[in-house]
Protein backbone atom coordinates (compact mmCIF):
# COMPACT_ATOMS: atom_id res chain seq x y z
CA UNK A 1 0.00 0.00 0.00
CA UNK A 2 1.21 3.54 -0.70
CA UNK A 3 1.20 6.19 2.10
CA UNK A 4 -2.23 7.52 1.07
CA UNK A 5 -3.75 4.04 1.09
CA UNK A 6 -2.28 3.33 4.54
CA UNK A 7 -3.70 6.58 5.91
CA UNK A 8 -7.02 6.03 4.19
CA UNK A 9 -7.30 2.52 5.60
CA UNK A 10 -6.70 3.75 9.17
CA UNK A 11 -9.00 6.74 8.73
CA UNK A 12 -11.81 4.55 7.35
CA UNK A 13 -11.46 2.13 10.27
CA UNK A 14 -11.77 4.82 12.94
CA UNK A 15 -14.59 6.61 11.12
CA UNK A 16 -16.62 3.45 10.42
CA UNK A 17 -15.92 2.14 13.93
CA UNK A 18 -16.72 -1.51 13.40
CA UNK A 19 -14.84 -4.75 13.87
CA UNK A 20 -11.77 -3.03 15.28
CA UNK A 21 -9.96 -5.69 17.24
CA UNK A 22 -6.95 -3.54 18.14
CA UNK A 23 -7.88 -1.46 21.20
CA UNK A 24 -5.24 1.15 20.30
CA UNK A 25 -7.09 1.78 17.05
CA UNK A 26 -10.55 1.50 18.58
CA UNK A 27 -9.68 4.21 21.12
CA UNK A 28 -9.56 6.68 18.23
CA UNK A 29 -13.06 5.63 17.13
CA UNK A 30 -14.23 6.09 20.74
CA UNK A 31 -12.62 9.54 20.99
CA UNK A 32 -14.27 10.69 17.76
CA UNK A 33 -17.63 9.41 18.99
CA UNK A 34 -17.12 11.14 22.35
CA UNK A 35 -16.24 14.48 20.73
CA UNK A 36 -19.21 14.49 18.35
CA UNK A 37 -21.54 13.30 21.10
CA UNK A 38 -20.34 16.13 23.33
CA UNK A 39 -20.94 18.75 20.62
CA UNK A 40 -24.46 17.50 19.96
CA UNK A 41 -25.41 17.13 23.62
CA UNK A 42 -24.41 20.71 24.38
CA UNK A 43 -26.19 22.14 21.31
CA UNK A 44 -29.41 20.10 21.26
CA UNK A 45 -30.17 19.28 24.92
CA UNK A 46 -33.93 18.91 24.41
CA UNK A 47 -33.50 16.65 21.40
CA UNK A 48 -30.97 14.49 23.26
CA UNK A 49 -33.39 14.16 26.18
CA UNK A 50 -36.15 13.02 23.82
CA UNK A 51 -34.38 9.92 22.49
CA UNK A 52 -32.65 6.94 24.06
CA UNK A 53 -28.89 6.86 24.56
CA UNK A 54 -28.70 3.91 22.18
CA UNK A 55 -30.63 5.69 19.42
CA UNK A 56 -28.48 8.81 19.82
CA UNK A 57 -25.32 6.74 19.53
CA UNK A 58 -26.68 4.98 16.45
CA UNK A 59 -27.48 8.33 14.81
CA UNK A 60 -24.09 9.81 15.68
CA UNK A 61 -22.21 6.77 14.38
CA UNK A 62 -24.09 7.01 11.06
CA UNK A 63 -23.44 10.77 10.94
CA UNK A 64 -19.70 10.21 11.46
CA UNK A 65 -19.66 7.78 8.53
CA UNK A 66 -21.72 10.22 6.44
CA UNK A 67 -18.95 12.72 7.18
CA UNK A 68 -18.55 16.01 8.95
CA UNK A 69 -17.20 18.66 6.56
CA UNK A 70 -16.70 21.57 8.93
CA UNK A 71 -13.46 22.63 10.60
CA UNK A 72 -15.43 24.19 13.45
CA UNK A 73 -16.71 22.12 16.37
CA UNK A 74 -19.71 24.42 16.98
CA UNK A 75 -20.95 23.70 13.44
CA UNK A 76 -20.99 19.92 13.94
CA UNK A 77 -24.48 20.00 15.45
CA UNK A 78 -25.79 22.03 12.52
CA UNK A 79 -24.40 19.41 10.12
CA UNK A 80 -25.99 16.71 12.29
CA UNK A 81 -29.34 18.54 12.02
CA UNK A 82 -29.11 18.52 8.21
CA UNK A 83 -28.06 14.88 8.21
CA UNK A 84 -31.03 13.81 10.35
CA UNK A 85 -33.50 15.77 8.26
CA UNK A 86 -32.20 14.97 4.79
CA UNK A 87 -30.56 11.57 5.11
CA UNK A 88 -31.49 9.73 8.30
CA UNK A 89 -35.18 10.52 8.58
CA UNK A 90 -36.81 11.34 11.91
CA UNK A 91 -40.31 11.76 13.35
CA UNK A 92 -42.37 14.96 13.34
CA UNK A 93 -41.72 15.41 17.06
CA UNK A 94 -37.97 15.23 16.60
CA UNK A 95 -38.06 17.50 13.57
CA UNK A 96 -39.95 20.11 15.55
CA UNK A 97 -37.55 19.92 18.49
CA UNK A 98 -34.55 20.24 16.19
CA UNK A 99 -36.06 23.17 14.28
CA UNK A 100 -36.59 24.88 17.63
CA UNK A 101 -33.06 24.27 18.95
CA UNK A 102 -31.39 24.88 15.60
CA UNK A 103 -33.12 28.26 15.28
CA UNK A 104 -31.57 29.35 18.56
CA UNK A 105 -28.05 28.43 17.42
CA UNK A 106 -28.52 30.11 14.03
CA UNK A 107 -29.54 33.37 15.68
CA UNK A 108 -26.90 33.11 18.39
CA UNK A 109 -24.01 32.90 15.93
CA UNK A 110 -25.49 35.34 13.41
CA UNK A 111 -23.40 38.47 13.06
CA UNK A 112 -26.23 40.55 11.69
CA UNK A 113 -26.70 43.78 13.58
CA UNK A 114 -29.88 44.31 15.51
CA UNK A 115 -31.50 47.54 14.33
CA UNK A 116 -34.62 49.27 15.49
CA UNK A 117 -36.63 52.40 14.80
CA UNK A 118 -39.52 54.25 16.37
CA UNK A 119 -42.86 52.57 15.73
CA UNK A 120 -44.84 53.81 12.73
CA UNK A 121 -48.12 52.02 12.06
CA UNK A 122 -48.16 53.07 8.44
CA UNK A 123 -44.64 51.90 7.60
CA UNK A 124 -43.97 48.42 6.18
CA UNK A 125 -42.23 46.08 8.60
CA UNK A 126 -40.78 42.61 8.51
CA UNK A 127 -39.50 40.05 11.01
CA UNK A 128 -35.81 40.55 11.80
CA UNK A 129 -33.34 37.90 10.64
CA UNK A 130 -32.39 37.73 14.32
CA UNK A 131 -35.80 36.23 15.11
CA UNK A 132 -37.81 33.16 14.18
CA UNK A 133 -41.45 32.26 14.74
CA UNK A 134 -42.36 28.60 15.02
CA UNK A 135 -45.53 26.57 15.47
CA UNK A 136 -45.27 23.17 17.16
CA UNK A 137 -47.59 20.29 18.00
CA UNK A 138 -45.64 19.60 21.19
CA UNK A 139 -44.80 21.60 24.27
CA UNK A 140 -41.11 21.41 23.49
CA UNK A 141 -39.88 23.82 26.14
CA UNK A 142 -41.55 21.74 28.86
CA UNK A 143 -39.97 18.65 27.33
CA UNK A 144 -43.40 17.17 26.89
CA UNK A 145 -43.14 14.77 23.99
CA UNK A 146 -46.78 13.83 23.52
CA UNK A 147 -48.99 15.82 21.18
CA UNK A 148 -50.57 18.78 22.90
CA UNK A 149 -52.34 22.02 22.12
CA UNK A 150 -50.49 23.91 19.36
CA UNK A 151 -47.65 25.95 20.77
CA UNK A 152 -46.44 29.20 19.18
CA UNK A 153 -42.91 30.40 19.85
CA UNK A 154 -40.89 33.50 19.15
CA UNK A 155 -37.13 32.90 19.25
CA UNK A 156 -35.05 36.09 19.18
CA UNK A 157 -31.68 37.61 19.98
CA UNK A 158 -31.74 40.22 22.72
CA UNK A 159 -30.59 43.72 21.97
CA UNK A 160 -29.33 43.97 25.56
CA UNK A 161 -26.93 41.04 25.88
CA UNK A 162 -26.93 39.38 22.43
CA UNK A 163 -28.15 36.17 24.02
CA UNK A 164 -30.96 34.13 22.48
CA UNK A 165 -34.33 33.82 24.20
CA UNK A 166 -37.68 32.26 23.38
CA UNK A 167 -41.18 33.11 24.50
CA UNK A 168 -44.53 31.44 24.05
CA UNK A 169 -46.76 33.77 22.05
CA UNK A 170 -50.45 33.75 21.22
CA UNK A 171 -51.81 32.47 17.95
CA UNK A 172 -52.71 36.06 17.05
CA UNK A 173 -49.13 37.31 17.57
CA UNK A 174 -47.77 34.34 15.63
CA UNK A 175 -50.06 35.17 12.70
CA UNK A 176 -49.28 38.88 13.02
CA UNK A 177 -45.51 38.21 12.80
CA UNK A 178 -46.10 35.76 9.96
CA UNK A 179 -48.04 38.37 8.00
CA UNK A 180 -45.20 40.84 8.57
CA UNK A 181 -42.84 38.50 6.77
CA UNK A 182 -44.55 39.73 3.58
CA UNK A 183 -43.64 43.35 4.37
CA UNK A 184 -47.06 44.53 5.48
CA UNK A 185 -47.72 47.60 7.57
CA UNK A 186 -48.40 46.92 11.23
CA UNK A 187 -52.06 47.85 10.75
CA UNK A 188 -52.45 45.58 7.73
CA UNK A 189 -50.80 42.69 9.56
CA UNK A 190 -53.09 43.23 12.58
CA UNK A 191 -56.11 43.21 10.25
CA UNK A 192 -55.06 39.99 8.53
CA UNK A 193 -54.05 38.24 11.75
CA UNK A 194 -57.18 39.29 13.66
CA UNK A 195 -59.39 38.03 10.84
CA UNK A 196 -57.69 34.63 10.91
CA UNK A 197 -57.82 34.50 14.72
CA UNK A 198 -61.47 35.59 14.89
CA UNK A 199 -60.63 38.65 16.98
CA UNK A 200 -62.08 42.07 16.30
CA UNK A 201 -59.51 44.36 14.68
CA UNK A 202 -60.00 47.13 17.26
CA UNK A 203 -59.61 44.71 20.16
CA UNK A 204 -56.55 43.12 18.60
CA UNK A 205 -54.94 46.50 18.02
CA UNK A 206 -55.57 47.67 21.54
CA UNK A 207 -54.50 44.43 23.26
CA UNK A 208 -51.34 44.02 21.23
CA UNK A 209 -50.25 47.68 21.18
CA UNK A 210 -47.61 47.40 23.95
CA UNK A 211 -46.27 44.06 22.75
CA UNK A 212 -45.88 45.24 19.16
CA UNK A 213 -44.30 48.45 20.36
CA UNK A 214 -41.85 46.32 22.29
CA UNK A 215 -41.12 44.17 19.21
CA UNK A 216 -40.20 47.35 17.31
CA UNK A 217 -38.09 48.87 20.09
CA UNK A 218 -36.11 45.63 20.55
CA UNK A 219 -35.50 45.08 16.85
CA UNK A 220 -37.61 41.93 16.58
CA UNK A 221 -39.53 43.57 13.77
CA UNK A 222 -37.83 46.05 11.48
CA UNK B 1 12.12 33.03 21.49
CA UNK B 2 8.52 34.12 20.94
CA UNK B 3 8.17 37.89 20.64
CA UNK B 4 6.28 39.34 23.64
CA UNK B 5 5.46 35.91 25.10
CA UNK B 6 7.15 35.48 28.45
CA UNK B 7 6.72 33.33 31.54
CA UNK B 8 3.54 31.37 32.24
CA UNK B 9 0.36 31.30 30.19
CA UNK B 10 -3.09 29.81 30.34
CA UNK B 11 -5.34 28.30 27.67
CA UNK B 12 -8.28 30.69 27.31
CA UNK B 13 -11.73 29.08 27.45
CA UNK B 14 -15.14 30.63 27.06
CA UNK B 15 -16.08 29.05 30.39
CA UNK B 16 -13.97 31.57 32.33
CA UNK B 17 -13.41 34.48 29.97
CA UNK B 18 -15.55 36.75 32.18
CA UNK B 19 -13.59 35.77 35.31
CA UNK B 20 -10.10 36.77 34.20
CA UNK B 21 -10.32 40.05 36.12
CA UNK B 22 -11.76 38.47 39.27
CA UNK B 23 -8.55 36.94 40.54
CA UNK B 24 -5.52 38.88 41.76
CA UNK B 25 -3.04 36.72 39.86
CA UNK B 26 -3.33 37.02 36.11
CA UNK B 27 -1.75 34.80 33.47
CA UNK B 28 1.18 36.48 31.73
CA UNK B 29 -0.24 35.46 28.36
CA UNK B 30 -3.08 33.44 26.90
CA UNK B 31 -3.44 30.81 24.24
CA UNK B 32 -6.70 30.40 22.34
CA UNK B 33 -8.10 27.98 19.82
CA UNK B 34 -8.88 30.11 16.75
CA UNK B 35 -11.55 27.67 15.51
CA UNK B 36 -13.55 28.47 18.66
CA UNK B 37 -13.43 32.23 18.10
CA UNK B 38 -13.42 32.81 14.33
CA UNK B 39 -17.23 32.75 14.18
CA UNK B 40 -17.74 34.03 17.68
CA UNK B 41 -21.26 35.18 18.50
CA UNK B 42 -21.90 38.88 19.01
CA UNK B 43 -22.38 38.21 22.71
CA UNK B 44 -18.68 37.39 23.13
CA UNK B 45 -17.18 40.05 20.86
CA UNK B 46 -16.88 42.77 23.48
CA UNK B 47 -15.20 40.63 26.15
CA UNK B 48 -12.98 38.99 23.52
CA UNK B 49 -11.78 42.35 22.27
CA UNK B 50 -11.04 43.41 25.85
CA UNK B 51 -8.97 40.27 26.37
CA UNK B 52 -7.11 40.84 23.10
CA UNK B 53 -6.28 44.39 24.18
CA UNK B 54 -5.00 43.29 27.60
CA UNK B 55 -3.07 40.06 26.97
CA UNK B 56 -0.37 38.77 24.68
CA UNK B 57 -1.84 35.88 22.70
CA UNK B 58 -0.84 32.72 20.88
CA UNK B 59 -3.31 30.92 18.62
CA UNK B 60 -3.32 27.15 18.95
CA UNK B 61 -5.25 25.49 16.14
CA UNK B 62 -6.86 22.10 15.84
CA UNK B 63 -8.04 21.64 12.25
CA UNK B 64 -5.03 22.39 10.05
CA UNK B 65 -4.43 18.65 9.54
CA UNK B 66 -0.88 19.12 8.33
CA UNK B 67 -0.23 15.38 8.17
CA UNK B 68 -3.11 14.35 5.94
CA UNK B 69 -2.62 13.14 2.39
CA UNK B 70 -4.56 15.99 0.90
CA UNK B 71 -3.65 19.53 -0.04
CA UNK B 72 -3.58 22.28 2.57
CA UNK B 73 -7.12 23.62 2.91
CA UNK B 74 -6.49 27.15 1.67
CA UNK B 75 -10.05 28.31 2.42
CA UNK B 76 -9.58 27.35 6.04
CA UNK B 77 -6.07 28.81 6.11
CA UNK B 78 -7.44 32.10 4.78
CA UNK B 79 -9.93 32.20 7.67
CA UNK B 80 -7.08 31.59 10.11
CA UNK B 81 -4.94 34.33 8.55
CA UNK B 82 -7.82 36.81 8.54
CA UNK B 83 -8.40 36.14 12.23
CA UNK B 84 -4.69 36.39 13.15
CA UNK B 85 -4.32 39.62 11.17
CA UNK B 86 -7.50 41.17 12.50
CA UNK B 87 -6.42 40.72 16.12
CA UNK B 88 -2.71 41.21 15.36
CA UNK B 89 -1.79 37.82 16.80
CA UNK B 90 1.77 37.00 15.79
CA UNK B 91 2.05 33.38 16.86
CA UNK B 92 0.23 30.34 15.53
CA UNK B 93 0.78 26.77 16.70
CA UNK B 94 -0.77 23.51 15.54
CA UNK B 95 -0.33 19.76 15.90
CA UNK B 96 2.01 17.29 14.28
CA UNK B 97 -0.88 15.00 13.33
CA UNK B 98 -3.87 14.99 11.00
CA UNK B 99 -7.60 15.33 11.55
CA UNK B 100 -9.17 15.02 8.10
CA UNK B 101 -8.97 13.02 4.92
CA UNK B 102 -10.90 13.12 1.65
CA UNK B 103 -12.68 16.24 2.88
CA UNK B 104 -14.09 14.43 5.94
CA UNK B 105 -13.22 15.81 9.38
CA UNK B 106 -12.68 13.44 12.28
CA UNK B 107 -12.31 16.26 14.84
CA UNK B 108 -9.64 14.15 16.53
CA UNK B 109 -5.84 14.27 16.33
CA UNK B 110 -4.84 11.14 14.43
CA UNK B 111 -1.37 9.55 14.39
CA UNK B 112 1.21 10.02 11.65
CA UNK B 113 3.50 7.30 10.35
CA UNK B 114 7.05 8.13 11.33
CA UNK B 115 9.09 7.78 8.15
CA UNK B 116 11.07 9.87 5.65
CA UNK B 117 8.14 10.29 3.26
CA UNK B 118 6.07 11.78 6.05
CA UNK B 119 8.90 14.11 7.02
CA UNK B 120 9.16 15.36 3.42
CA UNK B 121 5.42 15.89 3.18
CA UNK B 122 5.42 17.91 6.41
CA UNK B 123 8.37 20.02 5.21
CA UNK B 124 6.51 20.96 2.00
CA UNK B 125 3.33 21.84 3.85
CA UNK B 126 5.13 23.90 6.51
CA UNK B 127 6.60 25.99 3.69
CA UNK B 128 3.19 26.57 2.07
CA UNK B 129 1.56 27.46 5.40
CA UNK B 130 4.34 29.78 6.58
CA UNK B 131 4.47 31.57 3.22
CA UNK B 132 0.73 32.14 3.27
CA UNK B 133 0.37 33.11 6.92
CA UNK B 134 3.52 35.22 6.89
CA UNK B 135 4.29 33.76 10.28
CA UNK B 136 6.46 30.98 11.61
CA UNK B 137 4.49 27.81 12.20
CA UNK B 138 4.87 26.16 15.61
CA UNK B 139 4.07 22.44 15.75
CA UNK B 140 3.26 20.34 18.80
CA UNK B 141 4.43 16.80 19.47
CA UNK B 142 1.10 14.97 19.66
CA UNK B 143 0.07 11.96 21.65
CA UNK B 144 -0.44 8.81 19.63
CA UNK B 145 -1.89 5.51 20.73
CA UNK B 146 -1.14 3.57 17.58
CA UNK B 147 1.30 4.06 14.76
CA UNK B 148 1.87 2.13 11.56
CA UNK B 149 4.20 2.22 8.58
CA UNK B 150 6.99 3.68 10.71
CA UNK B 151 10.69 3.29 10.07
CA UNK B 152 11.83 5.90 12.59
CA UNK B 153 11.33 6.25 16.32
CA UNK B 154 9.58 9.34 17.63
CA UNK B 155 12.79 11.18 18.53
CA UNK B 156 14.30 10.63 15.08
CA UNK B 157 11.05 11.71 13.44
CA UNK B 158 10.59 14.84 15.56
CA UNK B 159 14.22 15.92 15.25
CA UNK B 160 14.19 15.49 11.48
CA UNK B 161 10.89 17.35 11.03
CA UNK B 162 12.12 20.34 13.03
CA UNK B 163 15.67 20.31 11.66
CA UNK B 164 14.45 20.40 8.07
CA UNK B 165 11.09 22.16 8.04
CA UNK B 166 11.91 25.48 9.66
CA UNK B 167 8.94 25.11 11.99
CA UNK B 168 9.34 25.88 15.67
CA UNK B 169 8.41 23.29 18.27
CA UNK B 170 5.69 23.39 20.89
CA UNK B 171 6.83 20.67 23.26
CA UNK B 172 3.94 19.20 25.23
CA UNK B 173 5.45 17.73 28.37
CA UNK B 174 2.36 15.73 29.27
CA UNK B 175 2.36 14.22 25.77
CA UNK B 176 5.95 13.04 26.28
CA UNK B 177 4.90 11.45 29.56
CA UNK B 178 1.78 9.77 28.12
CA UNK B 179 3.60 8.56 24.98
CA UNK B 180 6.47 7.23 27.09
CA UNK B 181 4.03 5.19 29.17
CA UNK B 182 1.99 3.94 26.21
CA UNK B 183 4.97 3.04 24.03
CA UNK B 184 7.45 1.98 26.70
CA UNK B 185 10.21 4.53 26.43
CA UNK B 186 11.95 6.71 29.01
CA UNK B 187 10.52 10.24 29.10
CA UNK B 188 13.75 11.71 30.52
CA UNK B 189 15.87 10.03 27.85
CA UNK B 190 13.47 11.49 25.27
CA UNK B 191 14.03 14.98 26.67
CA UNK B 192 17.80 14.44 26.57
CA UNK B 193 17.72 13.38 22.95
CA UNK B 194 15.16 15.76 21.48
CA UNK B 195 16.59 18.88 19.83
CA UNK B 196 15.43 21.49 22.34
CA UNK B 197 16.94 24.36 20.35
CA UNK B 198 13.77 24.40 18.25
CA UNK B 199 11.38 24.71 21.21
CA UNK B 200 9.34 27.91 21.32
CA UNK B 201 7.17 27.08 24.31
CA UNK B 202 5.85 24.21 26.43
CA UNK B 203 2.45 22.82 27.27
CA UNK B 204 1.47 20.99 30.43
CA UNK B 205 -1.88 19.33 30.97
CA UNK B 206 -3.62 16.49 32.76
CA UNK B 207 -4.31 13.05 31.37
CA UNK B 208 -6.53 10.05 32.03
CA UNK B 209 -5.02 6.76 33.14
CA UNK B 210 -7.69 4.92 31.18
CA UNK B 211 -6.23 1.41 31.31
CA UNK B 212 -3.00 0.10 32.75
CA UNK B 213 -1.32 0.10 29.37
CA UNK B 214 -3.27 2.93 27.76
CA UNK B 215 -3.31 6.48 29.06
CA UNK B 216 -5.29 9.15 27.25
CA UNK B 217 -4.29 12.77 26.81
CA UNK B 218 -7.70 14.21 27.70
CA UNK B 219 -6.83 17.59 29.26
CA UNK B 220 -9.59 16.86 31.71
CA UNK B 221 -7.80 16.53 35.05
CA UNK B 222 -5.11 18.29 37.09
CA UNK B 223 -1.50 17.80 36.02
CA UNK B 224 0.01 14.70 37.67
CA UNK B 225 2.96 15.09 40.04
CA UNK B 226 5.17 12.97 37.78
CA UNK B 227 4.45 15.40 34.94
CA UNK B 228 5.38 18.34 37.19
CA UNK B 229 8.66 16.55 37.97
CA UNK B 230 9.33 16.10 34.27
CA UNK B 231 8.42 19.76 33.75
CA UNK B 232 11.11 20.84 36.25
CA UNK B 233 13.62 18.70 34.39
CA UNK B 234 12.64 20.09 30.97
CA UNK B 235 12.69 23.70 32.18
CA UNK B 236 16.13 23.04 33.66
CA UNK B 237 17.34 22.00 30.21
CA UNK B 238 15.74 24.96 28.45
CA UNK B 239 13.66 27.72 29.98
CA UNK B 240 11.05 29.04 27.57
CA UNK B 241 7.42 30.11 28.19
CA UNK B 242 5.05 27.44 29.46
CA UNK B 243 1.29 27.11 29.31
CA UNK B 244 -1.32 25.21 31.30
CA UNK B 245 -4.04 23.60 29.14
CA UNK B 246 -7.44 22.47 30.36
CA UNK B 247 -10.16 21.56 27.86
CA UNK B 248 -12.49 19.15 29.67
CA UNK B 249 -14.02 19.08 33.15
CA UNK B 250 -12.95 22.70 33.44
CA UNK B 251 -12.97 23.71 37.14
CA UNK B 252 -13.88 27.12 38.50
CA UNK B 253 -11.36 29.72 37.44
CA UNK B 254 -10.08 30.19 40.99
CA UNK B 255 -9.26 26.49 41.23
CA UNK B 256 -7.58 26.50 37.82
CA UNK B 257 -5.48 29.47 38.91
CA UNK B 258 -4.24 27.45 41.88
CA UNK B 259 -2.76 25.02 39.41
CA UNK B 260 -1.45 27.92 37.32
CA UNK B 261 0.24 29.29 40.46
CA UNK B 262 1.89 25.92 41.05
CA UNK B 263 3.26 26.06 37.49
CA UNK B 264 4.44 29.63 38.01
CA UNK B 265 6.25 28.66 41.22
CA UNK B 266 8.04 25.85 39.41
CA UNK B 267 8.91 28.18 36.55
CA UNK B 268 10.26 30.85 38.85
CA UNK B 269 12.31 28.32 40.85
CA UNK B 270 14.35 27.28 37.82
Amino acid sequence: MNPYEIQNSFFTKVIENKDISNKRISIYADLILFRINDAIKSTFPIYVSSISKEELEKQIKKFIIYGSKTSYVWQIALEFFDFLLKIYGISLLHKQILYFENAQIKIYVSNKNIMYKKINHKRKYTLSSNAFIQKHDYNITNRSFTKSKTQYYLVYKSIEDYDVYYINISKFLYLFLKKLRNFNTIDDAIKLASKQSNIKYKDAKSISYNTINNFVSTGIIL
Amino acid sequence: MLENIKGCGLGLREEFIYELDDFEIKPSWLELVPENWIHMPKKLEKIFEKVVSEYELVCHGLSLSIGSHEDVDMVFLKEIKTFLDRYEIKHYSEHLSYTSLNGIKSHELLPLPMNKKEVNKIIQKVQIIQDYLQRELILENSTYYYVEDSTMNEIEFINEVFDKSGAKMLLDINNIYVNAHNHGFDAYKYVNEINLSKVAYYHVAGHLEYKEDLWIDNHGAPVKNDVWDLTKYVLGKKKVPILLERDNNIPRYKKLMQEYTKMENIYESI
